[in-house]
């Protein structure tokens, strides 16, 4: 009993204590199933995992910067036209009158950068949200209903994501002409797969919960069991998706545009800017930095987020 | 005593098909009825079948094969939704899992008041939080729980608030699937107690689901034993325990540990394999050996097991 | 010297809300050959502390305050290599589900001999001779065989056998086995119990059983610790906490248990365990306690000596607090031993 020599009270030994309090007290079981912790529920705990974590928080400051500039930039330097030339003005550096310089052929490169993180960030979003509506519901159909109807809609949706995304992309854009609304088509035919798979996975995890058997043996409708209990355990983790998609759409349109299957001009994307850039790159570097710079910025940041949410969102970081 | 019959499963088959065409017969001939305001005891090993008849007879599954009747009625199979409405009010079902079984994003109001909004039986918001708060007490927590989110009760209060969950619609059956095993053994007697305060208040009929086979003899009224698939004994619960027959219910009882070291020290452990029947020559059938002693034997075993009881009487 | 000592061991978590007090002052030691069985609820700081001994806390949990001594040294200042070195060498642990401490998509001989190979230092050869005695030693017929198999072609009783036959392979002198037949049938249980005694009759391990469930406790233990609200209740050689018991808390324990010839309405303790957040000033257990005194909630009780090897922290001890009458059962235990000529050393 070597370690517990210094800790106890023997026989011979004394012990000061108020006597007096050495009687039977009455018994207050209650108080012990008092909570004393605040009252926290999952949106608020997984904000303040959120706030605790230093680089997705910066990510978050860039993308609200960026997407603030987007929407304003282009007013604060000159006129909004993104495709205002000024060939006299052309090739210009960075300078007082043109904040990030011109192009070749003389438009203001603040103006079309901004512009064109509307338009990248405009697709990226659309593209975000088709997703979103398209593989929640067919996954959620899947997972939820199970059977034979999940073997048939798993066959058509490996199909679909089988298909070359290029391939498509430039079979579309050979039939109609490349354009915002094109490239958002392109894009989200095969990419909502990828969301449908995850919602379908996390409804086939959640249906063996005993909370929803216990809905199920109350009588609670389909309805109910997706919108009011399987939907709100699910949507943390569509919204990690989804932090995740917008970047790589971001990153899909410039590879477009720097083959050729970007926006028509004069409609400036991050990637349009890139590829414009990138032919000027020895002469002008800023056509190309400043752009990539952006683009890079959304990016990272972007991810940071996501992985910033996805730590927020797992319980087991508790 | 003229005792009423609550549940009657006749013949209760579940099979499920497994991948290669096989096919896992979890439930294989079960029959079994359960009398007004008393608690049955459904005991087995993992992968008896135990749970899944519980889920049977609550319809989570379509069975496969046999009859489940509830107030005379029968309620297997393609029933009427008039029926179903009135079933999923008067049998309610507790889980296992004090951590799964709760929604972690609602709150316990919500929770509890799930039964209230299905079946529109609060008139209006200040009747159903009255309600809830009425139920909370019963269960032993205050109205200050009911908006606060799952996460923050331990393992005994989540369980007593899923026991509140299926308290509301005012059921006439709580089918208790381990209630108590994920739970501390100070919590377990807690739940079991209030389990049985609630039966009296109530006037419920419980099918009690577990492996711990001291605390189904503690809470049963009678006791059913499953293995693999099939009811193998079943009895009064003091009956069960003091003459049991069927060597796996022999085995069974002689696993439990009791917390007593002189008599651990001391214990004999009955090993139980299949392979101690022989039914070769003739299979066994589902018999009443003694008024309410039911065996799973042959007549050969029967022979064997009436020796037994009167040697012992 | 004993082979493993705790003194005044203090483990806290940080997380969203504060500081969780998990274990507050804890102190044991463990022998050579002996099984020490910690019981308690979920919460009350077992498993938290046996995962300290390991090294193996969550990343927001740290040692506050305390030792751990194994043989001698103190693993709360080891380095992360001095630490690895010991987990799986002097100290191994078993959890409470074995398929998650498996590897699935590796054969379990081969996941034997890993732990034989970096701890005993042995050829490959030498290691597969090991770990077929191994698993013969823990009850697995045709080991030759079963060698080369993958965990999921084994029952879950058979897999724990496994994962105690790896963790004996790294030849520990601490077995720490956590809740390991929580998740198990009780025959299978039984059979489970019945071989880690075989093995330590065979090997001398010393082994920390952690448990909630003292019919386990009473199967296998030779010396009890209980644990409340991160603290020890009381401690003591498994007669002297079974027919002994002092603490009201383990007083409950034991009458909270239906034994097979209970009748009436089955003791139960109220209540739920205090959250660990705020520790409260006195006696965890006061609120919850029917033999409460004032002073419970006042002050800390120390831990009062019993016998030359029982400990009990309860004011109740003190020669100046009134006597109080123990529930039904604990007197019965209390009665039963005597009866049958039994003496506490």
């Amino acid at each position: 009993m070597e370690a517990m020599k210094q800790h106890y009270v023997g026989p011979n030994d004394t012990i000061e204590v108020e006597e007096s309090l050495l009687v039977l007290a009455p018994m207050h079981a209650e108080a012990s199933e008092k909570i004393e912790s605040k009252n926290t529920s999952f949106w608020r705990e997984a904000w303040i995992n959120l706030r605790k974590n230093k680089l997705a928080i910066a990510g978050l400051v860039f993308i609200v910067g960026i997407v603030i500039m987007s929407i304003i930039g282009p007013y604060l330097n000159g006129g909004a036209d993104y495709a205002a030339q000024d060939l006299a003005n052309s090739s210009q550096l960075p300078n007082g009158t043109d904040w990030f310089g011109t192009d070749d052929i003389g438009r203001s490169l603040w103006v079309r950068t901004w512009y064109g993180a509307r338009i990248s960030l405009f697709i990226a979003v659309t593209v975000a949200m088709i997703e979103l509506a398209i593989g929640t519901t067919y996954g959620g159909i899947s997972g939820f209903y199970g059977g034979t109807l999940d073997i048939v809609m798993q066959r058509i949706s490996e199909i679909i994501s089988s298909i070359p995304s290029l391939v498509l992309l430039t079979l579309l854009l050979v039939v109609f002409k490349p354009s915002i609304p094109t490239i958002i088509f392109a894009v989200s035919f095969t990419s909502w797969v990828g969301m449908s798979r995850v919602v379908r996975s996390q409804i086939l995890k959640y249906k063996e919960y005993e909370f929803i058997l216990a809905a199920r043996t109350l009588g609670a409708s389909n309805g109910r069991l997706i919108f009011k209990h399987l939907v709100p355990n699910v949507v943390g983790q569509l919204i990690v998706v989804v932090s995740f998609s917008i970047p790589s759409t971001i990153f899909f349109e410039s590879f477009l545009a720097f083959l050729g299957l970007g926006l028509p001009a004069p409609l400036p994307s991050l990637g349009i800017l890139i590829s414009d850039g990138f032919k000027s790159m020895l002469l002008y570097p800023h056509m190309l930095l400043i752009p990539a710079l952006v683009l890079t910025a959304l990016m990272i940041s972007f991810n940071l987020l996501g992985n910033g949410l996805r730590d927020a969102f797992d319980p087991k970081m508790k | 005593m003229a005792k009423e019959k609550l549940v009657e499963v006749k013949n209760l088959k579940q099979h499920f098909k497994v991948g290669g065409g096989r096919v896992v017969k979890a439930v294989d001939d079960v029959s079994f009825d359960i009398y007004k305001g008393e608690v049955f005891g459904l005991v087995g090993e993992s992968g008896s079948g135990k749970s899944t008849t519980g889920r049977s007879i609550i319809r989570l599954y379509d069975i496969t094969g046999g009859e489940v009747k509830f107030d005379g009625q029968v309620i297997s199979g393609k029933i009427k939704g008039d029926l179903k409405r009135t079933l999923t009010r008067e049998i309610q079902m507790i889980f296992q899992d004090p951590y799964a079984c709760l929604n972690p994003r609602m709150k316990v109001v919500d929770i509890i008041a799930e039964g209230l909004d299905i079946h529109k039986l609060a008139k209006n918001k200040q009747e159903r939080l009255e309600k809830v708060y009425k139920i909370l007490e019963i269960v032993g927590l205050t109205p200050d729980h009911a908006n606060r989110f799952p996460h923050e009760f331990s393992g005994g209060q989540r369980q007593r608030i899923g026991i509140a969950r299926a308290l509301i619609t005012q059921p006439k059956f709580i089918i208790a699937d381990e209630p108590i095993s994920a739970l501390d053994v100070s919590i377990q007697a807690q739940v079991v107690n209030l389990m049985q305060k609630l039966q009296k208040e109530f006037g419920l009929t419980y099918l009690f689901i577990a492996h711990d086979l001291s605390m189904v003899k503690y809470i049963s009224d009678r006791v059913g034993v499953m293995y693999h698939g099939k009811l193998v004994e079943l009895a009064d619960a003091d009956e069960l325990y003091a003459h049991p027959l069927h060597p796996y219910t022999k085995s069974l009882l002689s696993a439990i540990p009791e917390p007593d070291p002189i008599y651990e020290r001391n214990r004999q452990r009955i090993p139980y394999t299949a392979d101690v029947h022989d039914y070769s020559q003739e299979g066994p059938e589902w018999v009443e050996i003694r008024p309410g002693h039911f065996i799973r034997a042959n007549k050969a075993e029967l022979v064997a097991y009436e020796k037994q009881l009167a040697d012992k009487k | 010297m004993a082979l493993l000592e705790v003194k005044d061991l203090h483990i806290s978590f940080k997380t969203n809300a504060g500081e969780v007090h998990a274990v507050r002052g804890v102190n044991f030691e463990l022998n050579k050959g002996e099984t020490l069985a910690i019981v308690g609820e979920s919460g009350s700081g077992k498993s938290v502390a046996t995962r300290a001994i390991m090294g193996i806390l969550a990343s927001n949990g740290y040692v506050k305050h305390g030792e751990i001594l194994v043989e001698g040294k103190d693993i709360t200042k080891f380095s992360k290599t001095e630490l690895e070195d010991m987990r799986g060498g002097e100290i191994a642990m078993i959890f409470q589900d074995p398929m998650t401490s498996l590897n699935p998509t590796m054969k379990i001989g081969k996941q034997i001999m890993e732990g034989i190979i970096k701890h005993q230092k042995v050829s490959k050869e030498e290691a597969k001779v090991k770990a077929i005695e191994l698993l013969t030693l823990v009850g697995i017929t045709d080991p030759e065989l079963r060698f080369e198999q993958y965990p999921h072609q084994f029952s879950g009783g058979m897999r724990q056998r496994i994962v105690i036959a790896i963790a004996l392979g790294c030849n520990p002198k601490v077995l720490i086995a956590d809740e390991p037949t929580t998740a198990l049938d009780v025959t299978i249980q039984a059979q489970i119990l019945e071989l880690m005694k075989d093995i330590q009759k065979k090997t001398g391990v010393g082994v920390i059983f952690i448990t909630h469930d003292l019919g386990v406790v009473a199967n296998v233990a030779d010396r009890v610790a209980v644990m409340y609200a991160g603290r020890l209740v009381e401690i003591g050689t498994s007669n002297e906490v079974f027919y002994n018991s002092q603490h009201p808390y383990t007083w409950g324990l034991l009458a909270s248990m239906p034994s097979m010839d209970a009748e009436g309405e089955l003791f139960s303790i109220p209540g739920t365990p205090p959250n660990l957040l705020f520790p409260p000033k006195g006696d965890a257990f006061a609120p919850r306690n029917q033999w409460a005194l004032q002073l419970d909630f006042e002050q800390q009780p120390p831990m009062f000596q019993v016998s030359s090897t029982h400990f009990a922290a309860t004011w109740l001890l003190h020669p100046a607090a009134p006597k109080v009458q123990p529930p039904a059962i604990v007197v019965r235990l209390r009665e039963s031993f005597s009866s049958e000529g039994g003496v506490l050393d």
